[in-house]
């Protein structure tokens, strides 16, 4: 970036912070020339930057996160920082939520003291201008002011406070520029910001928010330390969803579509049909409207025992409505169960009882009953039984007739989503818990985990009504089925008013879950306000399942490019209780030799992306020489450390646990690896002496062989690469434009590198720019380069093809080759100071390979391009020489001069290259 | 450090050219230890290799000798054509009354061809590259069906087009079914049968 | 000494030999000895053809009539410069009224002439040496397809195979025969192989701390190589009855049947030209093809006739060659080059067309392409 050529030229640089929220500009000395950003209204050369540590980031490879240092800087105490930091301010309470995109009109207590010539309050983080006011409201406002984000403020709550003067601190974003300065004093470029504008010469050097302070140090200023945008990262995502449990009760949503079918047939004592009318059907509609009775409106949650007497009733309605004598239905009551059918588990097995009265008339021994309904996917129910006035064998009334049948769906009374085409609440009944949110959520999954204290119960439907959310089949996962008896899970008689959440997981492709775990809050995406764009483009998951990130600290078309082609078709199952970006997402990141980091980028501001943090590569923009090395304390370079040597990379399914989050089932192996972990190593196996394991978590919600075959590729890349890396920490000028991710070249002739292909000093090559980090003091940047070593890799041994020998075949006085291994031999000959060297004959394909013997040479001349070898002994050349196929090559180790081991021999500890 | 191209191209190219490049040739191209070159690397190593089989295709027409108006035309493969590593294909159901369906082409991952039983186990390759590759350039799992690449259809008594050749007059055909039997279950030829329906 | 080769390819994961393994006998012997499983069990068909028409004067649905006349095709060949034994498949049907079993006369011979109308000169490239039979086969079972085997050795010189049977009990059909390299149990380790393959012993390199040289990994590569060039494979294969008598096409009193022709009308003024085949072949991965022609072709008019056929093929990718064939009646070759798209699937199309002068006949006895990759 040209900013950083300032110094190069002997020019300065003129650093300057906002401070969300806060209406000034706050530099280092006087910007003369260019205008303030028009967003603001003063600024004040008060920030103190010189006392901060080196700010920048650097990368992880072990964990594939980055790693924004942290920012400390001061304001002089002057007028104008301490305007702001006075405490006595007026404050009063918002008697109405305010939502993100409400601009006409704020409701608090009173505005009494509120009203100033600045014309903007904030409310929690928000600072908030309105152009009109009344007693108790403010009127014409404009959201988001001096770059923070409009949100809803919810009254009734402590982030419901409206005050005159900041607050809260902690938290707010804050950004440093840099301008460059001539010796005059004066800043380049027509305007200071916003970054990016026509005639705005500054960047951005770094972006995070307010972590401690401000607080007065012992210069009489105010200090504010604070941590870079990417440490959030590692934070543990909240619970999810909360809110308080409303009183749970027994029932379910019912719709006037669902329907009862009863067969009867009457049967004599010889258990036939006795005809006439019998067998005969009808069928009711216990929730719509007949007679005595009206409809009841869709969905609307009735209780089992009401849901049993309305049957009773449209059957008994029904059956005086048809002419003929039938048995009267005394009553109708669902009882509860469970099993399985089929080797289907059904969460509830339900049976309906009716109870007949007498047989109305006595040709009447028995019935043969069935029973269908909408909801009942099984096969309808049927079942004998006798009357009370005389029954046939020993069924008898007043025995109930019980009627068994398996609910497919769950228990009875439901909205069949199949019959009636309902999309609430379906398959549901058993007891129904309704929670009531602490937030307002655009949407709850439809299945999750209820968390109350230490339970974790499955539910299988959510309805979410405002800020109520219905649960229903719900399920105990940490019972056996038999436990969870009658109506599924039964809550314990306090569960009322207790706090819980809901936990989800979601799936997706691994680049939407990076997107969205970055972006969701709870809102809906993209929304608008002011021209401020308030909830990110991936904002799709409820509110806890994300960290809320808004679009501009988040490079989404940088994650895109970046993952796509490497996990970008893998899918994720993520959202566990507790868990992090980079648990969750951090053991693909460092696999695939990636990493997320907060950086500035192109556009010369600061956000999240993805840099490759491996040494593949072959364009760099950038490359460091000699004259832009800096010394401090005498070295330019120094070495951090050799890297450690991963000798075997561990992949793991997530190991999310039932009894933590049940909904997230263990997920399945790795294939046919049968194991949950999937090793990749060296040969020879475990791990090596001096070697590390790399582990990596995955949250792939179902392996297939591609990724498998990836990560089997991501494994043994790592493996390979790392055998030979040095991390150097590399002191550079200010303006080199090099950022963490990079790749640079390297063209240096320090000591301190050692370029062993050539045998000289210095390197040349390229290096991956693990860190990069400013002393804002002084100017210099500080580079951690990761650089490939080299291999011990040595030379193949020669085989030289005998081309022709004098004396015998098994008795030869010299022996001939091509005149290109004459250096060979001769330099074997000189390194062991005249004295023989053996040759192993060997004749490649002849059977027994290892039965050529050997020759001992004292001798080598290069004659008219052919090589001669004057041969001083020789040993078991049971295979003779032959011209054209014998070969010469060097002897097994124990036999080999110093010379001939540099040569590779079987286990000499070196390696097939790179 | 220099790579040369990786070995899983010339197994099946087999092209002298490029075969030339990927192995060190014989001899002290190098100097002594001083300073090292790098002369191999592992995946230049011939390791797992198959070599390429093509698919026989068969230009013939043959009277069979089932009774009844139905001719059969049976080519029977022999045993041990082994594909190895490689794509087998086979001809897909063939005829009806009097029309020749054209083959189709079916490519496998071998182990699921047909039931047969292939006499080689998948093979995998180092690759330079992120990620292995599998069956020198056969996705594994994968299987697929190629358009016909025949596109004649013959009707008895009236062949298409070009083919008409001339026959003795005392030759019938009604039908004629086509059936291509693998009795060995290893390999299959992929065919076009030519030549004639006799007519009435 | 003999080797004996591995039965199966040994496959290293990707893990083993991707991950920088350090310089040993392992994973180059393993490799080496893949070369040797090579050698024995890669057996690609040299040939492989259905004849057209078999049985002369056969009806189906019509009485079939039984005429035992020798059928005689004669085929080209380009065996292996290793002298190995192949295996000789033919696969028959026979159908004889009332069933029962069938046997057959089958005969193999060999020359390395051009000239398959040779007598009995002295040396393999003035006649038709035997190879096999005439040997009656053992008793086939009617109306189904029976298969039988033997292993020859086909000398290396081999220019065309002549192919006889004759039917014993009753009328068949000839479907397919197919010629392919034998399994190789037991490698000799002459001086060298034709081939060029060098037969693998471990005991050189896998001794304690044996130095790592630039032949053995060479080896791998020129092993590979040298059994797949000499294998030749059949890509496509037209074969029709040479005669059933021996003679000229003019001497025999019937045509067999399904035999194909190209004839022109004596009326005709110009040549006439006809497909009498066409065919595909799968070329998996292969993005070059070069194959070797080897046909026969011959026509009745008096002289040589250049041009008397088109072989043309066609890559998936478009790309297209011709060879113009010539009648000589002797074995003639030619090279024909496409490419392919070079995935799986890929394959080429082959066509054969033949020309007939004015009044004349042009006969195609038997048109190979082999394939031998990289050559």
């Amino acid at each position: 970036m040209a900013i950083w050529d300032a110094y190069a030229y002997g020019w300065n640089v003129n650093y300057f912070a906002t401070i969300a929220g806060i209406d000034a500009v706050w530099t280092e000395a006087y910007p003369q020339g260019p205008t303030i950003p028009p967003a603001y209204s003063q600024w004040e050369p008060s920030l103190v930057v010189d006392n901060s540590a080196e700010i920048g980031s650097s990368v992880d490879r072990s964990t594939g996160m980055g790693q924004g240092l942290p920012f400390t800087f001061s304001l002089l105490s002057n007028p104008i920082a301490r305007g702001f930091m006075r405490q006595d301010q007026n404050r009063t309470n918002l008697d109405v939520t305010l939502t993100a995109d409400e601009t006409t009109t704020m409701t608090v207590q009173s505005t009494a003291g509120l009203i100033n010539a600045n014309s903007y309050v904030h409310v929690g983080l928000e600072c908030i201008g309105y152009s009109g006011s009344t007693g108790t409201t403010l009127t014409g406002l404009t959201r988001g002011l001096f770059g923070t984000l409009p949100a809803t403020h919810y009254a009734g709550t402590v982030a419901g406070q409206v005050c005159d003067r900041p607050d809260v601190w902690r938290g707010r974003e804050v950004r440093l520029y840099a301008v460059p300065m001539g010796p005059d004093g004066v800043c380049t470029g027509a305007v200071l910001g916003p970054v990016g504008a026509a005639g705005c010469e500054a960047v951005e050097v770094w972006r995070g928010s307010i972590d401690q302070g401000p607080y007065r140090d012992g210069n009489d200023r105010f200090t504010f330390e604070c941590l870079a945008l990417d440490r959030i990262l590692t934070n543990p995502l909240p619970a999810g969803v909360t809110g308080t449990i409303l009183p749970p009760y027994l029932g379910g949503p019912v719709y006037p579509d669902q329907w009862l079918s009863i067969t009867l047939d009457a049967q004599n004592s010889g258990w036939t049909s006795i005809g006439g009318i019998y067998p005969f059907g009808f069928t009711v509609w216990p929730f719509a409207a007949f007679t005595g009775y009206t409809a009841i409106a869709p969905g609307t949650l009735m209780t089992v025992p009401d849901q049993a007497a309305r049957v009773q009733a449209a059957v008994t309605a029904k059956l005086a409505s048809l002419s003929g004598s039938y048995p009267t239905l005394l009553g109708v009551t669902f009882h509860p169960g469970y099993g399985s059918s089929n080797g289907v588990d059904y969460t509830r097995m339900s049976t309906i009882e009716l109870k007949w009265g007498d047989a109305p008339d006595s040709t009447i021994k028995g019935m043969r009953t069935w029973v269908d309904t909408s909801w009942n996917k099984g096969n309808p129910w049927s079942t004998n039984f006798g009357f009370g006035n005389g029954g046939i064998g020993s069924v008898k009334n007043p025995e109930p007739m019980q009627i068994s049948g398996y609910w497919t769906n769950g228990s009875v009374l439901v909205a069949s989503n199949e019959s009636n085409g309902s999309t609430a609440l379906s398959g549901d009944g058993g007891y129904l818990v309704q929670l009531q949110l602490d937030n307002a959520t655009a949407a709850v999954p439809t299945t999750g985990t209820l968390i109350i204290d230490t339970m974790a119960i499955q539910y299988g439907h959510a309805l979410l009504q405002g800020n109520v959310v219905t649960l229903s089949t719900l399920w105990d996962l940490s019972q056996p089925y038999s436990a969870n008896t009658g109506w599924g899970w039964n809550p314990p008689a306090d569960v009322t008013g207790k706090k819980a959440s809901l936990q989800f997981a979601q799936q997706d492709l691994a680049v939407n879950c990076v997107l969205k775990l970055l972006q969701s809050s709870g809102g809906t995406s993209g929304d608008v306000v002011g021209g401020v764009v308030v909830h990110g483009t991936n904002d799709a998951w409820p509110v806890g399942q994300g960290y809320g990130l808004p679009d501009q600290h988040v490079d989404a078309q940088n994650i895109q490019d970046m993952l796509m082609a490497k996990i970008g078709t893998m899918n994720l199952l993520v959202g566990g209780s507790g868990v992090s970006f980079q648990d969750q997402i951090g053991g693909l990141l460092l696999l695939s030799q990636t990493a997320i980091v907060a950086r500035p980028d192109k556009t010369g501001t600061v956000r999240l992306g993805i840099v490759d943090t491996s040494l593949s590569g072959s364009y760099a923009e950038v490359t460091i020489y000699d004259k832009h090395l800096l010394c401090a304390a005498g070295e330019p370079i120094t070495a951090i450390r050799k890297r450690d040597r991963v000798t075997q990379v561990v992949a793991s399914l997530a190991a999310y646990s039932k009894s933590t989050n049940p909904l997230l089932a263990p997920v399945k192996e790795f294939g046919d690896y049968g194991t949950a972990n999937y090793t990749i190593q060296m040969p020879g196996g475990q791990l090596e002496v001096g070697g590390v394991q790399l582990s990596a978590n995955l949250s792939l919600s179902d392996p297939k062989s591609t990724d498998i075959a990836k990560i089997e590729g991501w494994g043994s890349a790592i493996i390979q690469q790392s055998q030979y890396v040095m991390s150097m920490e590399f002191r550079v000028v200010p303006w080199l434009p090099v950022q963490t991710g990079d790749l640079v070249g390297i063209d240096v002739t320090h000591p301190a590198l050692w370029d062993w292909r050539r045998g000289v000093e210095g390197f040349s090559g390229y290096a991956r720019c693990l860190g990069a980090r400013r002393d804002l003091a002084g100017g210099a940047l500080i580079l951690e380069l990761l650089i490939q070593g080299g291999p011990e890799t040595l030379s193949l041994c020669p085989a030289a093809t005998v081309t022709a020998f004098s004396g015998g075949s098994t008795t030869p006085i010299v022996i001939y080759c091509d005149g290109r291994f004459y250096n060979f031999f001769y330099q074997m000959l000189q390194a062991n100071n005249g004295a023989a060297c053996r040759l192993y004959h060997y004749w490649p394909g002849k059977g027994t390979e290892n039965s050529g013997g050997y020759v001992e040479i004292n001798d080598v001349q290069l004659v008219s391009g052919v090589c001669h070898l004057t041969v001083s002994s020789y040993a078991n050349l049971t295979e003779s020489l032959t011209v054209g196929l014998s070969r010469l090559t060097l002897p097994p180790t124990p036999y080999c001069t110093d010379w001939q081991s540099l040569f590779s021999h079987a286990e000499d500890g070196s390696h097939w290259g790179a | 450090m220099a790579r040369t191209a990786n070995v899983q191209n010339w197994a099946i190219d087999g092209s002298a050219a490029e075969l030339a490049n990927h192995l060190c040739g014989d001899g002290p191209n190098v100097a002594p230890a001083a300073t090292v070159v790098l002369l191999m690397s592992a995946d230049q190593i011939v390791l797992n290799v198959g070599l390429s089989y093509c698919q026989t295709a068969l230009m013939c027409e043959n009277n069979t000798t089932q009774s009844g108006t139905t001719r059969e035309y049976v080519a029977v493969i022999p045993p041990a054509c082994n594909h190895g590593i490689l794509a087998a294909t086979r001809v897909g159901p063939v005829v009806s009354d009097g029309t020749i369906q054209a083959p189709t082409y079916v490519g496998c991952d071998h182990g699921s061809l047909l039931g047969a039983t292939p006499n080689m186990d998948p093979v995998t390759l180092a690759s330079p590259k992120e990620g292995a590759e599998t069956y020198l350039g056969l996705p594994s799992g994968k299987c697929y069906f190629t358009p016909d690449i025949i596109d004649d259809t013959w009707v008895a008594g009236n062949p298409p087009g070009t083919r008409c050749l001339k026959l003795p007059e005392d030759r019938v055909a009604t039908n004629v079914t086509i059936r291509v039997t693998n009795t060995a279950g290893h390999g299959l030829i992929c065919n076009r049968l030519t030549g004639n329906i006799e007519t009435l | 000494m003999a080797i004996t080769p591995g039965t199966k390819l040994v496959i290293k994961k990707a893990q083993e030999i991707a991950v920088f393994p350090a310089m040993s006998a392992q994973p180059l012997q393993n490799a080496l000895a893949n070369t040797n499983h090579l050698y024995g069990y890669f057996r690609p068909l040299l040939l492989s053809w259905s004849p057209m028409g078999s049985s002369p004067a056969y009806n189906p649905g019509i009485t079939p009539t039984f005429i035992p006349d020798p059928v005689v095709y004669v085929v080209p060949v380009l065996p292996s410069q290793d002298g190995l034994h192949y295996d000789f498949m033919w696969t028959l049907f026979p159908k004889i009224a009332g069933g029962g079993t069938s046997r057959f006369t089958l005969q193999v011979e060999w020359t390395s002439g051009v000239d398959p109308t040779v007598g009995t000169g002295s040396t393999p490239a003035t006649k038709w040496v035997n190879l096999y039979g005439p040997a009656m086969t053992s008793p086939l079972t009617d109306s189904v397809w029976n298969t039988r085997t033997i292993s020859l050795v086909l000398d290396r010189t081999a220019t065309m195979l002549r192919f006889t049977v004759t039917a014993v009990d009753g009328p068949y059909t000839l479907g397919h025969v197919a010629v392919q390299p034998s399994v190789i149990t037991s490698i000799t380790t002459p001086a060298t192989y034709a081939s060029g393959f060098l037969p693998f012993d471990p005991s050189f390199i896998s001794q304690a701390r044996a130095p790592i040289n630039t032949e053995m990994v060479d080896r791998c590569k020129t092993n590979a190589l040298s059994v797949l060039r000499d294998r030749a494979q059949c890509l496509a294969s037209l074969v029709q009855p040479y005669t059933t008598t021996t003679g000229s096409l003019g001497g025999v009193s019937y045509y067999p049947r399904g035999i194909m022709q190209v004839m022109n009308g004596s009326a005709a003024s110009a040549n006439f030209s006809q497909t009498i085949g066409m065919a595909a072949a799968g070329l998996p991965a292969q993005k070059t093809f070069t194959g070797h022609v080897r046909y026969l072709i011959n026509d009745t008019a008096p002289s040589v006739f250049v041009g008397a056929g088109t072989l043309t093929v066609t890559g998936d990718d478009g790309s297209v060659n011709q060879l113009s064939l010539d009648s000589t009646g002797q074995l003639e070759h030619g090279v024909v080059q496409v490419t392919t798209l070079g995935n799986p699937d890929s394959f080429v199309k082959v066509q054969v067309d033949l020309t007939a002068k004015p009044a004349y006949s042009t006969y195609l006895y038997a048109l190979i392409i082999f394939w031998t990759p990289g050559a």
